[in-house]
């Protein structure tokens, strides 16, 4: 873990200097110090510091005692399922942006099908499309019809 | 008298008891499932709630946050898993219990320790706040920046393993807030070019990413299947002596509950910890807590289900939330036009009321559910999380979408979910992000009217009394906190 608190410190200082740059191009106000620049400054500052503060707790703890990790927790640090994190994070973004070209219906059915296969050990894909035409219908009664809010038939229906 | 005998009668109306019983079994569902929360289903279910008036999605999403209570003690008892963290304490004689063949008995108890303590929370909740709110009018900027700070600093440093990254993960959180028109002043701050950033971050999809898709990304992580569950539901209702045997550690329970509650940050984990740690002090046999004693199942119940009215109080009286849940609940009651603080209790108190009786019922209708739905509650961790995932995060996302219709605050909602899993990874606790964005801006306003007001002397905020007790209490708070924290002694003092 402690790599990753690292990382962690490292995103956190190169954050912080980022959104502290970018107020910088908001006006300073000559009265009081406290125009719209101010607060977020402020908050840039201390997430550096505490950015630091984290970088050199790890870099303390490393010099102190190297702690062999225990084997439990590298098993658990090596099963990680990247793939299939990446691929139902991919999933997720493909399906916010399709759904405005193939609408509502098609990229939740396409969807929730994904992530249940994706989800089940045993591949059963008659389950999954029965699974995901079932709630594709409900969300669409729910959503559609009961909040009328406006689904998206999709672009290429036009 | 005769506003809340017509709360009651507004609460009575068949559309609010059904938003009731639905609440109450989505927030016992919720609060079963390992993994799935009360906060979850509340950001989920925020965008239906656009759709309904004022009373009824409020008392809906109250129920839900009574239910997600009293729910995840039901599989902490039975399969060891607590449904949330704040029923981890309960498991340690709940399951103990549960592996004598008394599950049912605990479930039980722990139900109606739980509606004693919801309901004495709400008491104390219809006389505080009030009397609290005239005092929170009298507010200048000065105090509600200190309130803000106090509330913020204590969330740091009790909501995760290490005080700096709850500090980093709550500073990244009012960085946010800033993003958008300064209010003060036309000037966009953050937006990167994207005009649809300029009325500031979407609270509503934020906090379903947060939430909602970034558990169903970690639910991902873990792997689908069925979690077997092998105990028995022996019977339903506790023996009279059972029942009154608890009464005591109950009561003690709803007390601690509501008290600690009350304050910001304290959240229901810390209360029921430390309602079984009071317990087991104060019995006279504390070798047998942690074997299957009755007590040490009804005093962190019932002090978790206070918390929900404790956790109320400086939400509706001063605007600030005191955890994630009442800052999600604080989103609701202003997607409905209303702000909580001071001014609710003189400009609405028709919904105030309301509020008040629907609270009290709805924790009637946990009794009544909570004990009537045992047998399929306890059966509930069946569901198979290769269902659930695709579930959640198709409402995450349509949820997100339907509310405006905008693809963009669907990327808000993807944005905040691919950020809180990374966090939650990295073990950086997420509720502080989620109370930052509520915050960031009530402190931000009240930091820069306050150093117009004093032409840029920070020392105005030692000179005023309460300001000072205020940020006297943040020190010696987080300090203690964090001290306590790294002996562990929170929880050993439990165990």
């Amino acid at each position: 873990m402690r790599k990753a608190d690292f990382f962690a410190g490292l995103i956190g200082l190169f954050f912080s200097a980022f959104m502290y740059w970018q107020s910088l191009q908001f006006p300073k106000i000559g009265i009081t110090m406290a125009g719209p620049r101010f607060f977020p400054q402020i908050l840039a500052v201390l997430l550096g510091v505490l950015s630091i503060c984290l970088i050199f707790r790890c870099i303390l703890a490393k010099n102190k005692v190297v702690e062999p990790e225990s084997p439990e927790e590298a098993e658990i640090e090596k099963k990680i399922p990247i793939v299939k994190i990446f691929s139902a994070i991919t999933a997720s973004i493909v399906y916010a942006f399709a759904m405005k070209y193939i609408g509502f219906l098609i990229s939740t059915f396409s969807y929730f099908a994904f992530l249940m296969l994706l989800m089940q050990e045993k591949k059963r894909f008659v389950k999954a499309f029965i699974s995901a035409g079932m709630v594709t219908g409900v969300t669409y009664v729910i959503f559609g019809l009961l909040l009328k809010a406006s689904l998206p038939i999709g672009v290429i229906f036009r | 008298m005769e506003a809340l005998l017509h709360a009651f009668y507004i609460i009575f109306q068949p559309v609010n008891i059904l938003m009731m019983a639905a609440g109450m079994f989505i927030g016992i569902v919720f609060g079963c499932v390992p993994g799935l929360t009360a906060t979850l289903a509340i950001a989920l279910l925020l965008p239906f709630t656009f759709g309904f008036s004022t009373i009824p999605s409020l008392i809906l999403l109250l129920s839900i946050y009574n239910g997600g209570m009293y729910g995840s003690s039901v599989t902490a008892i039975t399969i060891r898993t607590p449904g949330a963290p704040a029923s981890a304490v309960t498991m340690l004689d709940g399951y103990a219990l549960a592996q004598q063949g008394r599950a049912g008995t605990a479930i039980s108890i722990s139900c109606i320790a739980g509606t004693i303590g919801g309901l004495f929370s709400v008491f104390v909740m219809m006389f505080l706040s009030p009397p609290l709110s005239k005092i929170a009018l009298k507010f200048s900027p000065v105090e509600y920046f200190s309130v803000a700070v106090f509330g913020l600093s204590t969330i740091f440093a009790i909501s995760g393993k290490s005080f700096i990254k709850g500090a980093m993960a709550g500073t990244l959180g009012m960085l946010l807030s800033t993003v958008g028109f300064d209010e003060q002043m036309p000037v966009a701050r953050f937006t990167l070019g994207y005009s649809d950033l300029k009325g500031g971050l979407p609270f509503v999809p934020a906090v379903i990413g947060l939430f909602a898709l970034s558990e169903a990304f970690r639910l991902v992580e873990k792997g689908g299947g069925f979690t077997e569950i092998t105990t028995k539901i022996d019977r339903i209702l506790p023996t009279w002596k059972e029942f009154r045997g608890t009464l005591k550690e109950t009561f003690r329970g709803s007390a601690i509950g509501t008290l600690i509650g009350m304050l910001p940050g304290a959240g229901a984990t810390m209360c029921a910890f430390i309602a079984y740690g009071e317990t087991k002090r104060a019995s006279k046999h504390p070798e047998r807590f942690g074997t299957g004693e009755l007590d040490g199942v009804a005093s962190p119940e019932a002090a978790n289900n206070a918390v929900t009215g404790g956790a109320m109080i400086p939400m509706m009286t001063l605007g600030i939330p005191g955890d994630a849940v009442t800052a999600v609940l604080l989103a609701a009651f202003i997607v409905q036009g209303l702000q909580p603080g001071p001014l609710l209790f003189t400009n609405h108190m028709d919904i105030v009321y309301p509020i008040f009786a629907g609270l009290i019922m709805s924790n009637f209708m946990m009794l009544i559910m909570g004990l009537g739905l045992l047998r399929f509650t306890s059966a509930i961790a069946y569901i198979n999380k290769s269902v659930l995932v695709p579930i959640v995060a198709v409402f995450g996302i349509v949820g997100a979408f339907a509310m405006s219709g905008n693809v963009f605050e669907v990327g808000v909602a993807l944005f905040f979910g691919i950020l809180g899993y990374v966090m939650e990874r990295w073990e950086f606790p997420l509720a502080p992000v989620c109370l930052a964005l509520i915050l960031g801006p009530i402190a931000e306003n009240s930091l820069r009217q306050t150093m117009i007001m004093s032409g840029g002397d920070f020392t105005i905020f030692f000179t005023r009394p309460i300001s000072l007790i205020l940020l006297i209490l943040t020190v010696v708070s987080v300090t203690v906190l964090v001290f306590k924290q790294k002996r562990g002694s929170l929880i050993a003092e439990a165990e």
